[in-house]
């Protein structure tokens, strides 16, 4: 899910760019240092909207350093356990499919397939249901709930399921688009 | 109860002498065993019932007790057949069923041998002239007995009183011939009989202990005396005294046997079917035989022609492949088969050649010394070999009891998710609040429950669900770690973090973690990742690490090539440091980001992690085949954000050039004196080293007066709090002093005060210490500083130009690994000059090289603590440094930039400046062992208030910094950022790669790289 | 970790932090995100140098499952779901999955149905109507 959540984070300023375009300073070193990274807790942040607030800068003693606290509005990714979401098939495998929703990878092992799936090999690997009529392939829309997240430094994996009611791939891609 | 399984409780009453030991626990053990035993029924038919009697059952107490325990545990095995198992009473009738082994006499000298051992023992005694000694003896003995007999309400004193002490006979080990030690110890005994003089008390050989024997006495010249002239006792042979505390284990009956119950799990150890795993059906304590259940391995070939009395092959030349006995086709090969009854059971089973099968399993009778049921872990394989039509359910619940067998010690913990497997309660989940011994609290999930409930451990299973992170603790898969995808019971099915491939595993066998382990990574010198030199001069990326084996992605462009290389096949690893052209001619090299423009990987984009021969191999974390490797050729790529390589290569080859100037001159090294704006960075001795240990005595010439390399000479390299890194002129070799064994230490006192005020004093200082470099550099720097530069140098440079996402490198202070040495002599050649197409933010690169400055170390990242009181040291003021060329407001830069080199340690920073309040440190104070202490408060002259944490009182004591030596912290320790950007922050250092620590902070769980020189360990208040 | 504080989309478990935050639709995050990429195209040639990896991706993404794509359709989206006393999380899961039945919005998002709220399925199936509406005049 999409969240517009408001940060908070000290800046950290050398001197030298004290001056007129201080804010303009920061906002960029805002963007380069938060735009694209991925924490546990906040998820991806997608794109900073609005810095809201500059704090005092605080010198930190020993360095010269300004602190600045920066309060920022930003679009945030964070996916949850046990939401329902749309995503991307990007491989199939025998081990099941990886799909990705955003910048979120989210794989779906073939214990989570409904059964009567099945696994068949060849150029386009794919999940095809035995009367052939629904099929999972690379680029195919599915919708999967997430069951478990996994946070690392820089990204955060999630593993999921089709097998629930109205899970699957997306009838209908048209409405999609 | 350490093996609460009730089928030990039957060991006990047919073994009860030997319970000795367990008798005791049984009354802790009671609760718990009466909720386990329904593990054998798992029928639901019965299970009913058997609940009902459960409650009846409280009130009954001991042998009764016993009786029907063991009473419905035979019903239970035997419920298959006996369709009419459904009252008490009936059962009641079935006791003696039990015994369904029932070729008794052909085991009974194995039994006799046993009893040998306690006789002679006694008749010893009675042989002893002193009466009222035999007396006591055997009155010892008797109460001993009886202790056993009626022994339930033993309590803990007693038994402790049962122990040996100093005051009775001893127990000696002697020596004796291989294979000779029953009839050593009969020759003793009958020797004791024919001779009163002799003065031991007995004699025991122990069938699991070759070549020795014991004998009891109670001074070694008894026991010596009486091994006189035994044949199979050397003359020579030692006689060792057995400690008083290991006395008990000597005797004391392996609890081997008391673990062997029906279902468990064991493996063969002799014979054709040696390691095979196999099912104990029955056990029989009293002749020491089991009947186990095996896949058999029968070569009905082989065995037709026996039958016909066809010359068989003496010599077996293969062992048959365990394969299930199918009578079909035993008849078809005119095997004789025989359908028989199992008088006693009712059983039927097929008898072939005197075997005895059924449903294709073999059934064997061992002894139980022939099997070994100690730590037996059967694999999936197997236990689905087991699993024949009807033996699903069973099949689990046997390798539960033997998992829970081997269950270690703290098994549960506060937390854990559990479901109850056993007992009344079955299946309920619920969440460990406490843990006493073998009792479990746990409080259920379901309400309307008590607050907690308590289980025997041996109820409980851990539970998870899928989508749960776990780690493997034990069992083949150890140290992977993957997020569960499916429960089957207590089987889980893991997706591995780092194969993304299924693992199955056993609930037991898997603890609840958020680590990631990428479980191996490694063979010989070979890791994951690794760009190696393959036999037929291909090369490749090691992309997966298997159990004897690499996956390699093949250095072939366009189109992927994995191959599979045993480690022989490979050459050799490469680890030149090349680089490559891209698509617009720049140069391309290690961990630059590159974007992949044609091909079928086009689009793709990450940093390369190799280059071999204009190849390239890039990382991308969104590329799910090979590891997110992507093999493509250099020009099909075009470099993202700017080369950062490029510096570092510059780097280098001013090593080279440094190298040949060594001898020469130093003109590199002088360039940057010849900018003032950069006064303070100028020369700090040695960067990080010198940040820290900075101190007059770097690069003086001292001698050794002590310690193992008393009358070295050397140049100081680095002084780390009361240890110096010295470079002996005589070989070219750094080796590391304590500073109390340097000759010339006459300016130590006062480096400090000098350096934290002074950086105007220190400034004059410099043209007195230039003749050194020359010198010094080079011999530093092929060791020390290529190092950092390829590794750290190019990374942080990048930061600031490339939209890199790394919030790490951000205030990195590692950044002080580049060697002030080296960066003088990168300026002019700095990448930035480079036309860095597309580099992201930084689109006025003038802004940086007009400047010239050497340390184009981003700005954020090595913030470094410069010296407040010295304003004019600041390079603030020329220019407004843009560090940020193009904000995407788009203000134009300003152009030149100085302050930079700010960054770089500056010289006021003595080491007393890094101390910090709350972080341990070693106080070594001359003619004083050192202390550990903390502390409390940095005064203003750099001194400490530091509390000693040896003291009682945490006496607090004011050192000088000089001796204060910081304690470094080490894997999973509290930390404190002692310098940096970060100063001041704390966090936990998870883990330590060369000479960087990676650190978790505390307060935004960011992991960063920090130079481990900065870390302080942090005071556990 | 007790298991019972555990994060569960389907419970609305997802965190004092997140539950008071603001919720965005697909369809919302592709107009901020289509704004933000002119802006860094006016100030650079070629912006796909500049957005880092998991904005592209975000962008993608939500481009292809944005349900509404004119600005006023995702506008009046909000307004209607927004009348239904849904929490941010429900409603934009609504707003992005699109329910067809009251089933499946019930299956999508189970808490609609528990927590105690008044949603009878009648009213849930006049929001569902109202929303392919405005996918009808859009």
């Amino acid at each position: 899910m999409f969240f517009h959540i408001t940060l908070e984070r000290n800046m950290q300023l050398h001197p030298r760019h004290f001056g007129p375009h201080l804010r303009e300073k920061l906002v960029a070193k805002l963007m380069k240092d938060v735009e694209g990274t991925c924490s546990g807790r906040h998820g991806f942040v997608v794109a900073i909207t609005n810095v809201e607030d500059i704090g005092k800068g605080l010198i930190r003693e020993g360095t010269g350093f300004v602190t600045f606290p920066v309060k920022y509005q930003c679009v945030a990714f964070r996916p949850f356990k046990g939401e329902i979401l749309e995503a991307v098939v990007t491989m199939v495998n025998k081990m099941g499919f990886f799909a990705e929703a955003g910048p979120v990878q989210i794989f779906v092992s073939n214990h989570l397939i409904p059964d009567d799936m099945e696994f068949q090999s060849g150029d386009m690997p794919n999940y095809t249901t035995s009367d052939g009529s629904v099929k999972i392939q690379k680029d195919s829309e599915v919708r999967l709930k997430i069951i478990g997240t996994r946070v690392d430094a820089t990204e955060i994996f999630c593993i999921g399921t089709i097998k629930d009611d109205f899970l699957g791939v997306i009838n209908d891609p048209g409405a999609a688009s | 109860m350490g093996r609460g399984d009730e089928e030990e409780e039957y060991d006990e009453e047919e073994d009860e002498e030997e319970e000795l030991e367990d008798e005791e626990e049984e009354d802790e053990g009671k609760v718990g065993r009466k909720r386990g035993r329904s593990q054998f029924i798992d029928d639901a038919a019965v299970e009913d019932e058997e609940e009902e009697e459960d409650e009846e059952e409280e009130e009954f107490g001991g042998d009764d007790r016993r009786g029907r325990r063991q009473r419905r545990r035979t019903g239970a095995e035997f419920f298959d057949l006996e369709a009419a198992v459904d009252s008490g009473d009936e059962e009641e009738e079935e006791e003696g069923e039990d015994d369904f082994i029932n070729d008794a006499g052909a085991d009974v000298p194995d039994e006799d041998e046993g009893r040998r051992v306690h006789r002679p023992s006694i008749m010893m005694q009675e042989d002893q002239e002193d009466v009222e000694e035999m007396e006591r003896q055997v009155y010892e003995r008797y109460a001993k007995s009886s202790h056993v007999e009626y022994g339930e309400d033993a309590t803990d004193v007693e038994q402790q009183a049962l122990l040996p002490s100093v005051k009775d006979p001893k127990l000696w080990m002697v020596k004796c011939a291989i294979g000779h030690e029953r009839e050593t110890a009969i020759c003793l005994m009958q020797k004791s009989i024919d001779r009163s003089d002799l003065q031991i008390r007995s004699a025991i050989a122990l069938d699991h202990l070759k070549n020795y024997i014991y004998v009891e006495a109670e001074k070694e010249a008894h026991v010596k005396e009486a091994c006189k002239g035994l044949r199979n006792i050397y003359s020579s042979a030692k006689v060792m005294l057995v400690p008083i505390k290991e006395m008990t284990d000597v005797l004391s009956v392996e609890s081997k046997t008391v673990d062997l119950s029906r279902d468990t799990w064991v493996r063969m150890k002799i014979g054709i079917y040696k390691g095979d795993l196999a099912k104990v059906v029955d056990v029989d304590n009293v002749r020491q035989k089991v009947i186990v259940k095996l896949i058999p391995r029968i070569d009905l070939q082989a065995l037709a022609n026996k039958l016909e009395g066809r010359e068989v092959p003496k010599k077996k030349t293969f062992v048959p492949p365990p394969r299930f006995f199918n009578i079909d086709e035993a008849r078809e090969m005119h095997i004789r088969v025989e359908r028989r009854r199992d008088k006693d059971t009712g059983e039927y089973f097929e008898m072939v050649d005197g075997l005895m099968f059924k449903d294709g399993f073999l059934y064997k009778t061992m002894s139980i010394k022939s099997i070994s049921s100690q730590n037996i872990q059967p694999t999936f394989d197997e236990l689905e070999k087991f699993r024949k039509p009807g033996d699903d359910a069973d099949g689990d619940l046997a390798s539960l009891s033997t998992l829970f067998a081997n269950r270690k010690k703290g098994h549960f913990m506060k937390g854990d998710a559990v479901i109850v497997v056993r007992g009344d309660l079955k299946n309920l989940m619920g969440w460990v609040e406490k843990v006493e011994d073998d009792t479990v609290h746990v409080r259920p999930k379901m309400s309307g429950l008590p607050k907690t409930l308590a289980f025997n451990e041996k109820e409980l299973c851990k539970y998870f669900k899928p989508g749960d992170h776990v780690k493997v603790v034990s069992g083949v898969q150890e140290g992977a770690t993957g997020m569960v995808v499916k429960v089957e019971g207590h089987v889980l099915i893991i997706l591995s973090d780092t194969t993304k491939e299924d693992i199955r595993v056993f609930a037991d066998h898997v603890v609840e973690s958020s680590e990631i382990t990428t479980g191996l990574t490694r063979i010989g010198d070979y890791e994951l990742h690794d760009l190696v030199l393959l036999d037929n001069m291909s090369f490749g990326v090691i992309i997966r690490v298997e159990s004897e084996a690499f996956q390699v992605l093949k250095g072939v462009p366009d189109r992927p090539e994995v191959v599979l290389v045993k480690l022989r096949e490979i050459k050799s690893k490469i680890e030149r440091r090349t680089s490559a052209k891209d698509r617009s001619n720049n140069l391309v090299s290690v961990k630059d980001v590159v974007r992949v423009i044609e091909g079928p990987c086009k689009g793709k984009q990450g940093p390369v992690e190799h280059i071999h021969k204009g190849i390239l191999f890039i990382y991308d974390r969104h590329h799910l085949e090979h590891a997110g490797f992507i093999c493509i050729k250099a020009q099909s790529c075009v470099i993202v954000g700017g080369s950062h390589g490029n510096n570092d290569r510059n780097g280098l080859d001013h090593f080279d050039s440094r190298f040949g100037g060594l001898r020469s001159s130093s003109q590199f090294l002088q360039s940057p004196r010849r900018l003032p704006p950069r006064g303070p960075p100028i020369d700090f001795g040695g960067r990080h080293r010198g940040g820290r240990g900075h101190d007059s005595l770097v690069n003086k010439c001292i001698k050794i007066k002590s310690g193992p390399l008393k009358g070295y000479r050397g140049r100081v390299k680095e002084v780390t709090g009361s240890l110096v890194r010295v470079e002996l002129d005589s070989q070219m070799k750094i080796v590391t002093v304590k500073r109390e064994d340097i000759a010339d230490t006459a300016s130590i006192a006062t480096p400090f005060r000098e350096s934290r005020y002074g950086m105007g004093s220190e400034t004059p200082m410099h043209p007195s210490r230039t003749p050194l470099h020359p010198m010094q550099t080079p011999m530093r720097d092929p060791g020390a500083t290529p190092l950092h530069d390829g590794m750290r140098t190019p990374m942080r440079a990048w930061a600031p130009m490339s939209p890199a996402r790394d919030s790490w490198e951000d205030g990195n202070p590692a950044t002080w690994g580049v060697s002030p040495q080296y960066q003088p002599a990168t300026p002019p050649a700095r990448p930035y000059e480079a036309p860095t197409p597309g580099s992201g933010w930084a689109n006025t690169p003038g802004g940086y090289t007009e400047s010239g400055t050497p340390r184009e170390s981003s700005y954020g990242s090595a913030p470094s603590p410069y010296v407040p009181s010295t304003p004019g040291g600041q390079p603030m003021t020329p220019n407004s440094a843009s560090y940020l060329p193009g904000t995407p407001g788009g203000q134009p830069m300003t152009p030149g930039n100085v302050g930079l080199d700010i960054m770089s340690p500056t010289i006021g920073e003595g080491e007393g400046n890094w101390f910090m309040p709350d972080i341990l440190v070693n106080v070594q104070r001359p003619g004083e062992d050192s202390h550990v202490g903390v502390i409390r408060d940095v005064l203003m002259d750099g001194s400490c208030k530091v509390s000693l944490e040896s003291a009682a009182n945490k006496e607090i004591v004011t050192a000088l910094p000089t001796e204060l030596e910081v304690v470094r912290p080490k894997k999973s320790d509290k930390i404190k950022i002692m310098n940096g950007s970060l100063r001041g922050v704390t966090g936990k250092l998870i883990g330590i790669d060369g000479s960087d620590g990676i650190v978790k902070l505390d307060d935004t769980y960011e992991v960063k790289i920090l130079d481990m020189v900065i870390l302080a360990k942090l005071a556990t208040q | 970790m007790s298991g019972e504080e555990e994060e569960n989309a389907a419970e609305l478990k997802i965190g004092e932090e997140f539950l008071r935050a603001k919720c965005l639709m697909n369809c919302e995050v592709a107009l901020i995100l289509d704004r933000k990429y002119e802006q860094l195209q006016q100030l650079s040639d070629d912006p796909t140098n500049q957005i880092s990896q998991v904005f592209e991706k975000s962008m993608q993404y939500v481009k292809r499952f944005s349900r509404y794509k004119n600005q006023d359709a995702v506008r009046q989206v909000r307004e209607i779901l927004s009348r239904y006393q849904l929490a941010e999380f429900e409603l934009c899961v609504l707003g992005n999955l699109c329910p067809e039945t009251v089933e499946e919005a019930i299956a999508m998002v189970p808490s609609i149905k528990r927590k105690g709220r008044i949603h009878e399925d009648d009213a849930i199936e006049k929001m569902l109507n109202d929303l392919s509406l405005i996918k009808k005049f859009e």
